[in-house]
């Protein structure tokens, strides 16, 4: 148990900030990333070499994430499917209005917590496919194994997240833009 | 496709799912539309703000090393000994309670109670073909062996006493049933419902519908009548007595016999006994002759009993 607690001490916080992203608050992500380690530690007979040990923590980790979503899907969420009919259709960028990137609002607006706070705000499912793929960095098919979806949902699903994410930069670079202050502030 | 449906494929073209043809006919439709490839750059843009905010990495929470290694050293011990104390013995009481409800269910443990078995006894002064009387015993006796009835009557009352009338029984089969009713295999009688249907219904103790043109009293008193003779033949001098040519044969397992047929006296409608025949040597007796103490009829009535129902053994 020992050699374990040292093997894993280097993926620890990797696992804790997946969890994170994935559940939204540090007590659930200490226990899934916890529930994590456990697992490996019973199931690393089994572990063969076919992936490398990080990925196959970055497997477990979205299982028990993907278990832990479903057991806490019935907390309310903010579907897409009812912003976009309140928002309308995606807005349009019309030429030569490119002000600021997202990755500039994002920075302005303490980056992380607010991209944490959007993300949040997805359904489960949507969460589930926009992290696997952007932030653990999944293939289209494994993600479509582990979500027992086809990779065609998978495509829609990661499509339509990305877009929302996207939208509400391009408010927010509108918001600023307005008033100018953040991104003054890190243009000057 | 407009730029709505073109923008659908911005996500999958980013990451190179699209196939050849949704591949060209995009990028044929972005190098004419300025408003879809600025969006695909902001798309591309996002997902790479997504990448990077990937690689940073969380302060660990306090406890979290502590907590993790308490639960590895729980996933170290077997499972049971993650269960709640008190655990163990609950599970024991209730496996015991239930093996001891599965016993008692299955019949498996012992009643101290005697159970009563009715049964079906001649009386000992009565007449053949008089009367058969069912009864259960006045004493509960302990049980020696196995009858094949197996009855919960213990601790209740005695069973009443049944009567059986000749006129409902069948002829043909008094003499084989009496004899097979006091060995040691007891009949069962399934109570007094089915005796009143037999009275009214004309059916016989079996429950078997009888004919009711057949007059079953007159047919055993003839056979009883029968029988008179063939007793009181055996006394007449042995010119008389010879063995029916219509017998069974030798190998037929002899019907063990009782007491009680042993000395009952000739003309009382009982089987007489035996008549001493010095001369005579046991090859010639047959079966019945043996079941019956060597009752032999005369040829004639032989095979009018026969002919009326009674049938050898």
């Amino acid at each position: 148990m020992e050699a374990f607690t040292i093997l894993i001490e280097r993926y620890q916080k990797m696992l804790f900030t997946i969890a994170y992203r994935f559940l939204g608050n540090p007590e659930d992500a200490s226990d899934a990333a916890q529930e994590a380690l456990v697992r490996a530690f019973k199931n690393l007979a089994g572990f063969r070499g076919q992936c490398s040990f990080k990925t196959w923590l970055q497997h477990i980790i979205a299982n028990v994430c993907r278990d832990a979503l479903r057991r806490l899907s019935r907390q309310p969420t903010l579907s897409l499917e009812s912003l976009q009919e309140v928002e309308g259709a995606p807005r349009e960028l019309t030429a030569g209005e490119g002000v600021a990137s997202p990755e500039e609002i994002c920075l302005a607006r303490e980056g992380e917590n607010y991209l944490h706070s959007l993300i949040q705000t997805l359904t489960p499912e949507y969460r589930m496919v926009v992290i696997m793929r952007d932030l653990q960095g999944f293939s289209y098919e494994e993600i479509a194994l582990s979500l027992g979806c086809s990779v065609g949902t998978v495509k829609s699903r990661l499509s339509r997240a990305r877009q929302f994410l996207r939208q509400h930069l391009l408010q927010e670079r509108e918001h600023f833009t307005i008033s100018s202050v953040y991104i003054s502030k890190q243009r000057g | 496709m407009n730029c709505s449906q073109y923008r659908e494929l911005l996500s999958p073209y980013l990451d190179g799912a699209l196939g050849s043809t949704q591949r060209r006919n995009l990028e044929n439709h972005l190098a004419l539309c300025n408003s879809c490839r600025e969006e695909l750059e902001a798309l591309r843009q996002t997902v790479k703000l997504l990448q990077a905010w990937s690689e940073e990495e969380l302060d660990l929470p306090d406890g979290f090393e502590e907590r993790l290694r308490e639960r590895l050293r729980q996933a170290c011990q077997p499972w049971y000994r993650h269960l709640p104390k008190g655990w163990l013995s609950l599970a024991a009481a209730a496996a015991i309670m239930v093996g001891v409800a599965v016993s008692a269910y299955a019949g498996y443990i012992y009643s101290p109670l005697p159970f009563q078995a009715r049964q079906v006894s001649l009386p000992p002064g009565g007449e053949v073909g008089e009367q058969l009387r069912l009864e259960a015993p006045a004493t509960p006796e302990p049980v020696t062996s196995f009858s094949g009835i197996v009855t919960d009557q213990a601790g209740k009352a005695p069973a009443p006493v049944i009567t059986f009338f000749p006129e409902n029984a069948s002829p043909a089969q008094a003499p084989a049933d009496k004899t097979a009713k006091t060995t040691e295999s007891q009949p069962v009688v399934n109570g007094r419902e089915r005796m009143t249907a037999a009275q009214t219904n004309k059916v016989n103790f079996r429950g078997q519908k009888l004919d009711p043109a057949l007059n079953e009293t007159q047919q055993l008193k003839e056979e009883t009548g029968k029988l008179e003779e063939g007793a009181a033949a055996i006394k007449a001098p042995e010119a008389g007595l010879t063995a029916p040519s219509a017998g069974p044969p030798d190998n037929t397992p002899p019907v063990p016999q009782t007491g009680k047929y042993k000395s009952a006296p000739a003309g009382t409608g009982r089987l007489p006994e035996k008549e001493a025949e010095p001369g005579a040597s046991d090859r010639e007796q047959t079966v019945p002759e043996k079941v019956y103490g060597k009752l032999k009829l005369p040829e004639g009535d032989w095979q009018q009993a026969t002919e009326t129902g009674i049938t050898a053994p």
